[in-house]
Formats: structure tokens, sequence, C-alpha cells
């Protein structure tokens, strides 16, 4: 019996030391932010080079799975000529923009990649996709 | 003789009497005793139960989730790929549980604290659903898309509650209602809302007798994420053997904690976009007994 008092009084003190240490992160770090709102919504789509631009997405959305390592599907993009060689016969863009020829990339459940980044390749491909 | 098949007929008349006497004789001193198994595991596919671990136990988790069943002999029907998620899951009493995993999904480490505020109990008007409450929090490790920007690690976070309501209404069939919050820090657009409120529905139903078949379905209220996500609907088996439990399931949400299985659900079971899945689960018992 005095076994049972000492847990009844021992569940709800260490509920609430849990409920105090969830709520302390919950609320010292619950942000409303939005990113249309937070950063400048503006796309920069003039000013793109292999570069400073598509290689940073490229590695950012596609490189953890074509690689040299792991070249998933045959397709190794972090090197120039892999990139290329995707550009050359339209597996990019088409995956990208989730257009259906090619199998759509990132894949699901990630969604796709922001309109700015396929902005930034449709500009850089109809430049002809220089090494710059 | 006849003396004796007399005998024998009062006896075989007596004892089903006697057993029922016995049985009715306890019944009048039946204490209510908490109700086990409402669910195996802790999780029904992807979502949380009332559950609990017992105290001193810690629990492996492996999640799996593979490529759409869609991709055919090509893709081997979707086990060319794979969505993983490890956990531990530690009971620190019968009701107060804690966990932690590692999701390849946005390679997201999450945590979360479980308590189960009632046990159901046999013979008890007063207590007759089993309820808990799971808080949980995820961290995205993504790289940052755009790294020349101002970023924010707070941008990272997410938070979830999620309530349940269960109740096991006989030894075959157990329903829960899942009243739920996820709260992301950050979206892409304020047609969405940071606060997405989801309710979910969980049942279970016995086919043999360690083997349960379940169903796990959230409806996120409209205009709060992107028409690009849907409502997450998994069917699976549980098949329990002791300390291990496997969960093998069919499910249009590939991953598996609260933000990732109810506000990113790209998949539709409509457009055949449906994932083979397994948990396993593997307790062991870490205390001193």
């Amino acid at each position: 019996m005095i076994r049972k008092n000492y847990q009844a009084f021992r569940l709800p003190a260490s509920w609430v030391v849990m409920s105090l240490f969830m709520l302390t992160i919950t609320y010292s770090s619950c942000y409303y932010d939005v990113e249309e709102e937070l950063y400048d919504p503006k796309c920069d789509s003039l000013d793109v080079t292999y570069m400073g631009t598509i290689r940073g997405i490229v590695f950012s959305y596609c490189q953890n799975c074509h690689n040299t390592g792991v070249e998933s599907g045959g397709v190794i993009l972090d090197t120039y000529e892999g990139i290329r060689a995707v550009v050359d016969d339209g597996r990019l863009l088409s995956a990208v923009k989730r257009d259906v020829v090619a199998s759509p990339m990132p894949p699901p459940p990630s969604t796709r990649i922001s309109d700015c980044a396929i902005e930034q390749i449709e500009v850089w491909i109809r430049r002809g996709a220089p090494k710059n | 003789m006849k003396h004796y098949t007399l005998t024998l007929i009062l006896v075989l008349a007596l004892v089903p009497n006697l057993a029922l006497a016995q049985f009715d004789f306890n019944a009048e001193y039946d204490e209510p005793k908490p109700v086990k198994n409402t669910f195996y595991t802790t999780r029904i596919v992807n979502s949380h139960t009332t559950e609990s671990l017992e105290k001193q136990t810690l629990d492996f988790r492996i999640n799996h989730r593979f490529g759409e069943i869609s991709g055919g002999a090509y893709e081997f029907f979707g086990l060319d790929q794979a969505m993983m998620r490890l956990g531990f899951d530690y009971g620190i009493t019968d009701n107060l549980m804690v966990g932690i995993g590692r999701s390849a999904f946005e390679k997201t480490l999450d945590g979360f604290v479980k308590y189960r505020f009632m046990t159901q109990h046999d013979n008890d008007k007063k207590r007759p659903l089993s309820i808990s409450l799971a808080s949980g929090m995820s961290v995205n490790t993504l790289k940052w898309t755009d790294p020349d920007r101002k970023n924010y690690f707070t941008s990272r976070l997410n938070y979830s509650h999620q309530l349940m309501v269960a109740r096991k209404f006989s030894e075959k069939f157990s329903l829960q209602l899942m009243p739920s919050l996820v709260h992301r820090n950050l979206i892409d657009s304020t047609k969405y809302s940071n606060d997405v409120i989801a309710m979910g529905i969980g049942i279970r139903q016995k086919i043999l007798p360690s083997v349960t078949l379940n169903l796990e379905y959230f409806y996120i209220a409209p205009n709060q994420i992107s028409d690009d996500f849907t409502h997450p609907l998994s069917l699976g088996i549980d098949i329990s053997t002791g300390w291990h439990t496997f969960q093998l399931h069919l499910t249009n949400a590939t991953g598996t904690f609260e933000k990732a299985y109810m506000t990113q659900v790209s998949n539709r079971w409509d457009k055949g976009q449906i994932h083979f899945g397994f948990n396993i689960s593997r307790e062991f018992h870490v205390g001193g007994y």
C-alpha cells in the first residue's frame, strides 16, 4: 500500500517535469515564419552561371544520390560533364519539372525544387549550358 | 451397475454447474483490471497508439518505406528505393515513455514524450478509455538550399502534439481517434498555415491469434498545406511474436514522423502511388527485475 502511494506521487511529478521541459522547448523556439515574407521573393534569373548558380542547386538537391560513389540510375551529378550529359538528353529539366517524361526528381516524397531554381536551370540550358 | 451409472450422470450433470458456480463466485470479486493489448505496439503504422512501453523497456524500432509498387519489376516493385527511420523508445514508467529517431526523410532527427493519462479497465465504468498525449519535435538537418541568405536554425524545427483516445471494444476490435496539431516554424507561402490541424482514426481488427489488421487515416483540414499533398492512408498487418512485432503495410506516406506523414504526403492511392513498408520493433528489458 505504501508503495502504491509512493508511485501515485511519482508519476504526476515526472510528467510535470517532462511537460515543463517540452513546453520550454516548444514555446522558446516556436516561430510563424513564411519564406515569401522572410526573404526577398524576387528570383535572379539573369545572373545565372554554372559555378555560381547551377552547381549549387544540383549539389543541394541531387548530389546525395547521384555522385561518383552512388550512381543512382547511372546518373552522376558531381561533375560538369555528368550534369551536361543529363542536360543534353533532356532528363535534368524533365525530372525537376516533373513533366512525366523522366522520373520526377528529387523523388517523392520530396517536393519539387523551387520555381526559382527551375527557372534558373531553364535559363542556363537556353544559353547552351556553359561551364562558366 | 445401475448405481454407478446414476452416480456418473449426477457427476456429469454437476461438473458444469460447479464450474459455473466457481466462475460466478469469482465474478463477484472481480476487481477492475487494466485492458492490455489495445494495440500490439506503440504505433499503428506511423501514428502513436495509447500503448506505452513498460517501465525500463527499450524498444529498438526500424521503419522502412520502399518506393512505389507501381514502379514494376524494373524497380523491383519499389524495393530498389527505401526511406527509413531508426529509433529508440524507452519506458521511464509504465505510462511515460520517450523516444528519439533519425529519418532519411529530409535527414531528420526527432524526439517525443508520451504520457498515458488513463488506461481502460475492465469492469470499471469510470475508465472506459485509454488516453495518451504525445508531444514531439523534429529537426531537419538538410544543407540549406540557399546558403547565401540569412538562414535561421529555428527554421529547421517542427513540433507535433497528438492526443490518442482509444477503446478496445472486444478481444478482436480496437478503435482510436487522434486529434493532432503539427507546427512548422517555416513554410513556403502565406497560402498555407504554420499550424496544421488533423484528425486521425486508427482501427485494429484481430484476424488470427497473433495477427491483426490495422488501418490508419488522417484527415487534414483544408487550406493548411499545399495542394501537392494529400491525406495519409495506411493499411497493414501486425504480427506479434512476443518481444518482436513485425508490422507490414501499404501506405501513401513515406515519412514516419508526424510532420512528414501528416503534412508531406505527395502520393495518392487513387493514382496507384502506393508504397510497401514495414516496422520492426524489438523490445529489451534493460532494468533489473
